[in-house]
């Protein structure tokens, strides 16, 4: 029983070490200007454009049967907020909202940085 | 290497297999589980219980010792995102739940490791640290895999 210690200081020191690294997260990028301006959270966002609009614009936005791809084509974040309020062709407006609408348009805006 | 290019590089890697860096964690997660499974079933069978199970000895042992090994190995990717690219974060309780519990596996994983090779401990100690370690990936999969799953999508 005396020698337990040695198992419990070393999970804790452990625990602790990834506690300091994951408040670090040293390899975290740096949002861009525009999804920070937008108020959104890339990685959010990514599953949001996942879960509602990846099923026309494809896994990873490269481009579906129905929607085009957005990497790489450069959209700032008015244009896309737009888009996703108002609609464009078939897709329909106003398919998230609120701070889900915020962070599929940062990830939008993320992915499309040529 | 710049620090922000280990991120392109790790996404480029994953995205070549996965749809995203999320389903990859959740693949390599769900794997992680699955072979915590297997050592609970297998580290139960060298305790003497689910005589059922026709497997004994030694064959026991060598699976229990792969399942593990694998299971680390899996949750190494995981680890490395969620850590150094996201870090911990509480927006709700979900994340919060996981990013506590995630802070504690590997600590977890080490206590075990030790207890497990050194025989002067009482004999609740290795079970105890096996269910916790389990336990705690069982929470972590459940607060994410499960979660991506059910409420994003079922695919890679």
């Amino acid at each position: 029983m005396g020698r337990l210690w040695k198992p419990v200081l070393v999970g804790a020191a452990v625990t602790a070490a990834t506690f300091v690294l994951a408040q670090l997260a040293v390899f975290e990028p740096t949002a861009p200007p525009a999804a920070t301006l937008a108020g959104g959270d890339v990685y959010r966002g990514q599953v949001v454009f996942e879960r509602e609009c990846a099923s026309c614009h494809g896994p990873g936005a490269e481009g579906g049967s129905v929607g085009p791809p957005l990497v790489d084509t450069g959209l700032d974040a008015a244009e896309v907020a737009a888009t996703i309020d108002q609609g464009r062709g078939v897709m329909p407006p106003a398919l998230v909202a609120g701070q889900e609408q915020a962070d599929a348009v940062a990830y939008v805006v993320a992915i499309s940085q040529p | 290497m710049p620090l922000a290019d280990v991120n392109d590089v790790y996404t480029d890697i994953v995205t070549a297999v996965f749809s995203s860096t999320i389903a990859a964690k959740a693949w390599f997660a769900t794997a992680a589980v699955l072979l915590a499974l297997v050592q609970v079933t297998t580290a139960a069978r060298m305790w003497g219980r689910l005589g059922f199970l026709r497997m004994h000895g030694p064959a026991v042992a060598m699976v229990h010792r792969w399942s593990g090994r694998l299971a680390f190995l899996f949750t190494l990717p995981v680890f490395f995102h969620c850590v150094t690219i996201l870090g911990f974060e509480t927006p709700d309780a979900r994340v919060a739940v996981h990013s506590v519990a995630g802070t504690f596996v590997y600590g977890v994983f080490a206590a075990k490791m030790l207890i497990v090779r050194d025989r002067s401990l009482p004999g609740w100690a290795l079970p105890a640290a096996g269910l916790t370690m389990a336990s705690t990936l069982a929470l972590l999969w459940l607060t994410s895999s499960l979660w991506y799953f059910t409420n994003v999508r079922f695919g890679f």
